[in-house]
């Protein structure tokens, strides 16, 4: 029997993780950080990014990389394993991003579809559910060529 | 609405997207029962049984990358028994010996999986499944 705990953890999660797309992709910057615990282990470096251990690094590098972009984060699927206040949760993912026209250039693509997995630990703090650990890991990355 | 059952769905299901795509054929054989009922016709054949399944599968996968992802399922639950219908959509990257064989690089599709469940010692099982496509756009190499 699934119980109570689960299911209210389960449909927390998911929220939380619908406004981490929804903040990302919308470029609200504030409300991205605020998915994330302070010394959050921010881990792109199996998708060609770089690795954070607290959450003002991490944003800056996100915000960064994607200014001037667009983005649409989609994710699927959540593999959840609760453990009182804390949870370990996989989702499949897919992103498209459309490079600036600056960055386009330099990078010599103008934008990429990837597809891969998030891997997570999470907390509850004071009711809330934050990111404690966050990884990408990819299963391929289309790199779309400039027009 | 079956709640548990239906958590337990779709988290068998987000497990075959990710073992089928990390080629990790212990874990995808473990998504079906024994005598599984694996449906491919549009691309594949029918296969039956476990073994088998993962036989062709693993086959077919050998130097591809692939990800599938599965959407809002329409689930029905009937005591150890379930029906489940998701939206799925995979994009698959042959190796080059295979794309000259199969005359495309790689593929987008979407499409549906129709499939029925067991529930045997408390583990939800898929005893048959049945892909149907509406779309499949294929890529040169």
């Amino acid at each position: 029997m699934t119980d109570q705990a689960f299911l209210e953890a389960y449909v927390a999660i998911s929220a939380e993780m619908a406004r981490y797309c929804l903040t990302l992709d919308s470029k609200d910057w504030n409300g991205f950080a605020d998915r994330f615990t302070d010394d959050v282990d921010f881990d792109m470096s199996f998708s060609g990014g770089g690795k954070f251990n607290n959450r003002a690094e991490a944003m800056a590098m996100v915000e960064s990389s994607l200014t001037g972009a667009i983005t649409a984060h989609q994710v699927h699927t959540p593999d959840i394993e609760l453990n009182g206040d804390a949870a370990e949760v996989i989702w499949a993912m897919q992103d498209r991003v459309v490079f600036a026209p600056d960055r386009a250039k330099t990078i010599g693509f103008a934008g990429l579809t990837g597809y891969g997995h998030y891997r997570q630990s999470w907390v509850r703090q004071g009711g809330r559910w934050r990111i404690s650990k966050h990884m990408l890991t990819r299963l391929h990355v289309d790199m779309q060529p400039l027009a | 609405m079956n709640v548990d059952a239906h958590l337990a769905i779709s988290a068998l299901k987000a497990r075959y997207c990710r073992t089928l795509d990390t080629q990790d054929w212990t874990g995808f054989g473990d998504c079906f029962t024994e005598d599984v009922h694996f449906d491919l016709s549009v691309e594949g054949g029918v296969t039956h049984g476990r073994d088998a399944v993962v036989a062709l599968v693993s086959q077919a996968m050998i130097g591809a990358k692939s990800a599938h992802h599965v959407h809002s399922p329409e689930i029905s639950v009937d005591g150890d028994a379930a029906e489940a219908i998701w939206a799925m959509q995979d994009r698959v990257i042959w190796p080059a010996e295979r794309a000259k064989l199969v005359g495309h690089g790689s593929f987008t599709g979407y499409g549906h999986y129709r499939e029925q469940y067991v529930r045997r010692n408390n583990q939800w099982r898929i005893a048959r499944l049945v892909l149907s496509r509406l779309i499949v756009e294929r890529f040169p190499a």
